[in-house]
This record gives C-alpha cells, structure tokens and sequence, in this order.
C-alpha cells in the first residue's frame, strides 16, 4: 500500500477513487468478520472444557483404574506405597495416592481380620460395584503384598483427575 | 526516595511473595490438604478463561469498527536515530529509506560513542544527504541519545517525533502512518508494525517472526482498542513533539530501586505519555522492518533485558494507572505482571508430572499443548498460517527456558547491563 492510496483505516474515500480497493477492503473486512463464526465456538469449547476440566481435578477416578482389574473379584482400596528411593521426585507425586487391588475372597476374609475395612460403591459402566476400603497402620500395597504372601497381587493406581490445557500465556512477558 | 519509588519498590518486593506463594500453594497439597491447591488452581483457570475472552472482545471490536485518523497534511517530522556500533552499510540502508520515506522531515542521526568506525562514514553520509549528525565522545546510551536530540537538536517547527533504530528500515508510508493517529487530538504516542529482515535465516529466526506477529496483531492491537498500547517499539514510533519536550527529562533521570535505568527506554517513554493521561496506539499499517539475533545466545541475552524492562515497567505502570487507565492497571495487576509469578507453581506440577509419569507428556500434555496454542492463537493459523510450525517452537521454547527467565528477570532486575555489543548503556 503506497502514501497515494488512501488506507481502509483514514476512512477518507471518495467515491470516483475507492471503486476497485472498496470492493477489496469490503471483501477483506467480511473475511476477518466470518471468522469469528469459527472463533467464538472455539472460545466457548475452550472455556467449557476448562471449567468441566477443573471440576473433575482432584477427584479419584476409582471406575477407570477397577476396569483394568480382573471381573468377578473382590476389590481393596488401598495407599499407594511411597517408594522413595526408586524415583527421587516419587514421593511428590505418590503423596495421598490409592491404588484398586484385585484379591481372592479368602484374602479378603485375612485383611479383614486383620485391618480396618469400610466399604464403598464405585459405579463401573453403569453397574455398582462394592470395594472394600482398607485403612489403619500399613495398609498400602507394599505391606499388604508382604503379609498376604503374594507379591504378584494385582494392583492399579487410582488416579486424579488433573488439568492438562496448561494455563499459561507465553506472550505474559 | 519519593513516594513512586516506594511504591515501585513495595510492589517489586510483593512479587516474590506472590511467587512464594504460588510454591507453597503446591507444596500445600502434600503437608495439609489438597483443598488450598485445588482453589488456587480453580482461581487461576477463571482468571485465564477471562483474560482470554477480554483480549478476543478487544480484537473484535477492532475488527468490527476500525479505527480511522486524519490523513497526513503535511505537517513537519523529526526522524531521530540513535546509533551505537551499528554496522555502516545497515545505517546508510536505514537512513535511505528513511529519506525515500514520504513526509516533510528532519532526519537526525546520533552516534552515541560507536567503536565500530561508523563515525567516518556516518560523516560521509550526511555531507552526502543533508541529514542532521551529532557524535557523542563516548557510550552514553540511548536516553541521553534522545534527550540531546529533543533538547539540542530537533527544530522548533517539528510537530511529530518519530524515533527508530539504526537497524531498520521503512517502507514508503511508514512515516506518515504512523504519524497520521497523532492528528487526534488525545492521542500522544503511536508505534508501527514490525517484520523481520531476516526471518527466513534460521528455525531461531523464524521462531522469532511468530513471536513478534502474535505480539503485534493480538497483544499490541488489543491494547490499542483501549488505547493503552504499553510500549511504543524502539523500531518505529511517533510522539507529539511538545508531549516529547515535555517528559524528556523525567525519561533520562529514570531510576528504579536506586539504580538509573539504561534498557527498555521505549516502554518507558510509552508509559510516561500515559502517565500523563494520552492514549497510546498501535498503527498496523505504519510498517518497519528490522533484524532479530539469529543466535540463541544473542536472543536469550536480549530476552534477559526485554523481560528485566517487561517487570521493571509494569511495575511502573502500576504506580499511576489507577488514575489515568483503568481497564490498563486491571490488566497489568491480574495478568500481565502478575500471572508468569502467579503460575510458578502450576509449572513445578507440570515438571513433576512430566518427570515422574513421562507417558503423559504424549497422552496428556502434548495434546493440551497443541490444544491450548490453536485456540489462544487461532489467529495464527487463520490469519498467518505460514507462521504456525513458529508459533509450536515458540510455545515449546517459553516453557523449557523463556519462562524461567522471568525469575531470573525478578531476582537480577536491578542490573542494568545491556549485554549486546559490549556495551553498558547501548544505543
């Protein structure tokens, strides 16, 4: 765009001059107006699913972690360990976590005997499922493998639910 | 220490708490209860979602209702250019578009001291080309560059100041546009558009090029909607020339936590002008182009001064927006300034979980990230789709490292090195 043509901006046209860059501007303008049609759907999806997002952080996802479990069995909620010298950031994550254990009903008559267990309904693919809770003094997965003497007891972590749309502005600084 | 220093140094001190904060929010969830660090996170989400749908509001309107000034009339500009070690051949390139620019001009060029020998030939171009040259003994910096231009050297009749760096170059109209918004009255400062000389040089280079598009056509074109753009870029931008006389002392003497102040003059004397009540626009058409480093040591040393003056000045804007900008001060207090310290510990969480459970880094992050860039910048891909694979490295690279600099910013803000071309006060 040269000094002699004058820009859409100075809003300054005569009609003898403007003919041919009108048309352009008009059809310049419309684009940049259309695309708001994809750009506030986008927007609104975006923050929707960041506060759907949000709502769910922190939650334990019990359902998703007893589907990786075997069917027809009982299920233990327990602590997840904390293993410390494994993984030097482990504790930071493995803090407050639970892990769904699969265990025979004769195991679970020991656990029952031997720890504090409450119960809990979890809703798996629209069926209630009823776990056990197990607390009291080493009540996680390490200590339960050690004193049911079955160190391939098959456990899932629970996970919470976090937020991943990283909220953060690139162009803050 | 007068009351703006206090303030300046009471708001630079509430940043480390805001940051210290943040970190014990995180840490929160481990030792107390994961209740604090759930809300903080809610809180920082809302705040997110509102700044966004602010800036989109912002960039509507523009797009709805565009701005028109008063053509150009001939009124007469003073073009000043500092220079310090700028190579001969990019000064004469600059000067000459600078004098085939359209406009009623003085061309001024100030050589602050240069080691480089560009004196000689800066000599020769101006016997050459009539244009105004001054050489100062030794570095002085760019401030007393200005302030000797303003005071000594800029003729009476001059109603527009336009500055820009030795290293760029004007397209024909880029004078006169980005003077023309001056015409209104109200209006004290314009700054122009900005395109790389050398964007296609390398990945860095090009990297760069998104950096600056989404810089321009969304932070600086929203901010121009308020009219409170935060900084008139150093490249191309123009001043009411009795506005220039009249805050050009207050702009040389600027100290921070007792220290003068030696980069980031262009935000500076952007925020002097809105201190004073003017409005601050962007002028897309006013278009310039310049070089960017294409070396990661080159861009990082400059990152490091930008983001030292990016705090330093916020921080300043704070002291006075209250009375003259409103919607500005919000802005500055609940995102601008505020959100980099304020996110520091959603970013150890972020570390974390990348460290301990690498799977989510393909399962849950990468595709938030990519997520998280096609909607905030859905302007890239619809209005500069070649600056897309850009806008990905950009994105990529403020996490890994462009971030954490704004700590490093934080904690060494008050020294005031330039750190490019060997130099403690560069122009």
């Amino acid at each position: 765009m040269s000094i002699k043509h004058r820009r859409p901006a100075a809003g300054q046209w005569t009609a003898a001059y403007m003919r041919d860059d009108a048309l352009q501007l008009g059809r310049y303008r419309r684009k940049r107006l259309a695309s708001w049609l994809l750009i506030v759907p986008t927007l609104a999806f975006f923050s929707l699913s960041l506060v759907a997002g949000a709502q769910a952080f922190g939650k334990t996802d019990y359902a998703s972690a007893i589907k990786e479990l075997p069917r027809n069995q009982p299920v233990i909620v327990v602590a997840k360990a904390q293993q410390s010298f494994d993984n030097p950031l482990g504790w930071l994550s493995d803090y407050g976590s639970k892990e769904v254990c699969s265990v025979t009903s004769s195991q679970l008559t020991t656990i029952a005997a031997h720890y504090q267990v409450g119960h809990l309904a979890v809703d798996v693919a629209g069926a209630k499922v009823d776990v056990v809770t197990v607390q009291g003094a080493g009540a996680n997965d390490h200590e339960l493998r050690t004193y049911l003497g079955d160190p391939k007891l098959k456990c899932q972590l629970v996970r919470r639910g976090g937020v991943f749309f990283l909220p953060f502005d690139a162009h803050g600084s | 220490m007068n009351r703006q220093h206090r303030i300046q140094a009471w708001i630079y001190g509430a940043l480390f708490a805001v940051v210290a904060a943040s970190g014990a929010l995180f840490l929160s969830q481990y030792g107390l209860s994961a209740r604090f660090w759930e809300r903080f996170t809610f809180a920082y989400l809302g705040l997110l979602v509102l700044y966004t749908w602010y800036l989109f509001v912002l960039l509507f309107i523009h797009d709805l209702r565009p701005r028109s000034y008063p053509l150009y009339a001939g009124e007469k500009l003073a073009v000043v250019i500092p220079c310090f070690n700028e190579s001969p051949e990019m000064l004469e390139h600059s000067v000459r578009t600078v004098l085939a620019a359209a406009g009623r001009k003085q061309v001024i060029v100030i050589d602050d001291g240069s080691r480089n020998g560009v004196r000689g030939d800066l000599a020769e171009l101006a016997r050459k080309t009539g244009i105004t040259a001054h050489y100062f003994p030794e570095n002085r910096g760019k401030r007393e560059a200005l302030l000797y231009a303003v005071k000594e050297l800029i003729d009476d009749d001059v109603e527009f100041v336009v500055t820009i760096d030795s290293d760029t170059a004007l397209q024909p109209d880029a004078l006169v546009r980005v003077v023309e918004p001056l015409k209104v009255e109200g209006i004290g400062a314009s700054t122009g558009n900005v395109l790389l000389l050398n964007e296609e040089q390398n990945l860095l280079t090009r990297m760069v090029a998104t950096y600056y598009w989404v810089g321009l056509n969304v932070y600086k074109q929203a901010q121009s909607v308020i009219r409170s753009v935060v900084c008139c870029s150093g490249c191309l931008a123009a001043y009411r020339a009795t506005l220039l006389r009249e805050v050009i002392d207050e702009f040389a003497a600027q100290r921070f936590l007792g220290e003068p102040c030696t980069h980031s003059e262009d935000r500076h004397l952007t925020n002097l002008i809105l201190q004073r009540g003017f409005d601050v626009v962007y002028t897309a058409e006013a278009v310039s182009w310049t070089e960017t480093p294409s070396t990661l040591r080159g861009f990082l040393r400059q990152q490091r001064r930008w983001k030292r003056g990016y705090i330093r000045e916020s921080i300043y804007t704070l002291t006075y927006a209250w009375r003259t900008k409103r919607l500005l001060f919000l802005q500055i207090l609940f995102w601008d300034l505020t959100a980099p310290f304020l996110s520091f510990g959603l970013r150890v969480a972020l570390v974390v979980t990348a460290v301990h459970e690498p799977r989510l880094v393909l399962t849950a992050i990468l595709p938030s990230w990519i997520v998280l860039m096609l909607v905030r910048y859905i302007l890239v891909p619809l209005r500069a789709r070649d600056k897309l694979p850009g806008l990905f490295l950009y994105m990529m690279f403020y996490e890994v490292c462009l971030y954490w600099l704004n700590l490093w910013a934080l904690l060494t803000i008050r020294n005031s090195s330039w750190v490019t071309r060997q130099a403690t006060a560069q122009t």
